[in-house]
């Protein structure tokens, strides 16, 4: 048997390798790319990427805060903490809306600068 | 002996009784719609009082600067931090031929950044963080050239609690503090530099900004246009009965400026909560497991001295709204742009987050404010098409309303007021 390590990607931590094909499309550090991006996905798209992260969110968000706030995390952490970012902006699509936009709000968003 | 004054409703039953100058009829909303109105407020109202544009936090050492790019004022104001910690702002023009001094690619976009000079890229002329010129490129051309004549013109600035107004008005006399007057005075001293997660978003919308203004005047609207957002509130507005949780706390008005207090109990789960609310034990008012700060609130928040009190929102004249709540403390800047069209900018300052798990769930409590205030935003484009139809002159305030009556007013009043002085000088001159 192979070790682990010669396979794992660097790009999640070793628990959450089965999630790896999600960071390219889904870990966004820019708050406002997020937000884009929610707005330019489809619902089965949006409703895929929830399906799969949210039932490891809270494993996600435990093994996150193991490091201090006031270091910068691990490049591998920092994904799953971006991705993690991302399924709150989707949230909201998925569970509230139902759609991509806010109910009603033609094509107006908001531009977040931080 | 003092006694503390707590705000209460008039026994009538009506927050308007306590105004009786305020009125109770129709209002006209030419206000909303007339170009010549829209020139009249720019020149009597944004030209002429103290205008908020952004915290001390944004200069954070000597030679910090940023620009704003404000286009009611007709004007780039240039803000920055001098050698002597002072703020200063300026015209953003370099005073040998006009050039726009401090700019990155395109001369209408803000930049922001450090320069312990100014620099004018046209012929090289060199200014101190005073605006006073260090020295002009070759000397050997200049005539008849008196350097002291050559500034770049100065704006009146000044800072209240980390706040940064300036006043295009060069006759002005009045402080920020006194222009601010009691409600200022009233949350003077609020530990406005500990909130310093900052998280910041803008849009242009094709409405007037009082607008959206007034749509942060009132909760009444809440049960109706947040239904999805705010399921216990709406269940509760089907009875046509007051309502505990839109209801304010109190209104209050103060020459210029209003604010009005806002019931909103502790963050908590409800048969409401989302899922994604759940995991992260948050929701659009902050964490749930949020305590009430210790240290007492300066006199002037929760006037009404509350139980069951949320938020303060005051709404300084003319276009600055400053909102309090257990997060921290959040600002609302609206900016016209045209008589129908107005740049919204929403500054958010909480808690520093200790923990990554306090980041995260904070990252949900300001995605959902994005999405209620794109809800709060939803009517307003269509309402401004229809406003400008001319099919109606008057809009109806009811006394939930009574903010929205009196930024009106006032703006209307201020405006006549003004126009008829004008009208006397030239009379008498
Ligand atoms: S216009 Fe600035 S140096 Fe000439
Ligand atoms: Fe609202």
């Amino acid at each position: 048997m192979q070790k682990a390590s010669k396979t794992m990607s660097t790009k999640l931590p070793e628990a959450f390798q089965d999630l790896v094909y999600l960071v390219d499309e889904w870990a966004i550090a820019d708050g406002h790319q997020r937000y884009l991006k929610r707005v330019n996905s489809t619902m089965d798209e949006m409703k895929a990427f929830y399906d799969a992260l949210f039932p490891r969110a809270a494993e996600a968000i435990e093994h996150i805060n193991q490091f201090d706030y006031q270091l910068a995390l691990p490049a591998d952490t920092e994904n799953l903490r971006n991705l993690l970012y991302s399924l709150i902006t989707v949230s909201l699509a998925v569970e509230l809306w139902r759609q991509p936009r806010v109910r009603n709000s033609a094509n107006i968003i908001l531009t977040r600068l931080c | 002996m003092s006694q503390e004054r707590i705000l209460m409703k008039p026994e009538s039953g009506k927050w308007t009784d306590a105004y009786p100058h305020l009125g109770r009829g129709p209002i006209s909303l030419d206000d909303c719609v007339s170009p010549e109105f829209y020139e009249k407020e720019k020149q009597y109202i944004f030209k002429k009082n103290w205008l908020y544009v952004g915290r001390t936090e944004r200069l954070p050492t000597i030679g910090s600067y940023f620009t704003r790019e404000l286009e009611i004022l007709d004007t780039s104001v240039l803000v920055l931090r001098d050698q002597d910690n002072n703020v200063h702002a300026f015209h953003n023009m370099c005073p040998h031929r006009g050039n726009k001094l401090v700019w990155k690619d395109d001369p209408f976009v803000e930049t922001e950044g450090t320069s312990s000079r100014l620099y004018c890229r046209f012929h090289g002329w060199r200014y101190d963080l005073n605006g006073n010129l260090i020295k002009p490129s070759r000397q050997d051309l200049l005539l008849d050239f008196e350097p002291e004549k050559c500034k770049v013109p100065p704006i009146q600035c000044e800072v209240w609690n980390g706040f940064i107004f300036i006043n295009l008005d060069a006759d002005n006399k009045q402080t920020v503090a006194d222009f601010l007057g009691d409600f200022a005075r009233g949350i003077d001293g609020f530990p406005f530099a500990k909130y310093s997660q900052t998280y910041k978003f803008k849009a242009e919308l094709k409405c007037n900004w009082k607008i959206f203004m007034d749509g942060f005047a009132e909760s009444y609207h809440g049960p109706y246009l947040h239904a999805g957002t705010f399921g216990a509130l709406s269940a509760l507005a089907k009875l046509d009965a007051p309502n505990p949780y839109t209801d304010a706390l109190g209104y209050e008005l103060k020459g210029l400026h209003r604010m009005f207090s806002f019931y909103g109990e502790p963050s908590k789960e409800t048969p409401y909560s989302l899922p994604i609310e759940k995991l992260l034990q948050a929701g659009a008012a902050g964490p749930w497991n949020k305590r009430v700060e210790p240290v007492p609130l300066p006199p002037g928040l929760n006037p009404t001295r509350s139980e069951t009190y949320g938020f303060d929102s005051f709404q300084f004249f003319p276009n600055f709204v400053l909102i309090f709540s257990a997060s921290g403390f959040t600002t609302h800047a609206h900016w016209p742009t045209g008589p129908h069209s107005h740049i919204v900018e929403v500054d958010m300052y909480y808690h520093p987050p200790s923990t990554h798990q306090e980041r995260i769930a904070q990252e949900l409590t300001v995605s959902y404010l994005n999405d209620v205030i794109l809800e709060d935003a939803s009517p307003l484009e269509g309402m401004q098409a229809m406003l400008n139809s001319g099919a109606i002159k008057e809009f109806h305030a009811n006394d939930e309303e009574i903010l929205i009556r009196h930024l009106h007013k006032t703006v209307q009043d201020y405006v006549a007021n003004a126009e008829s002085e004008q009208n006397n000088e030239h009379k008498t001159a």
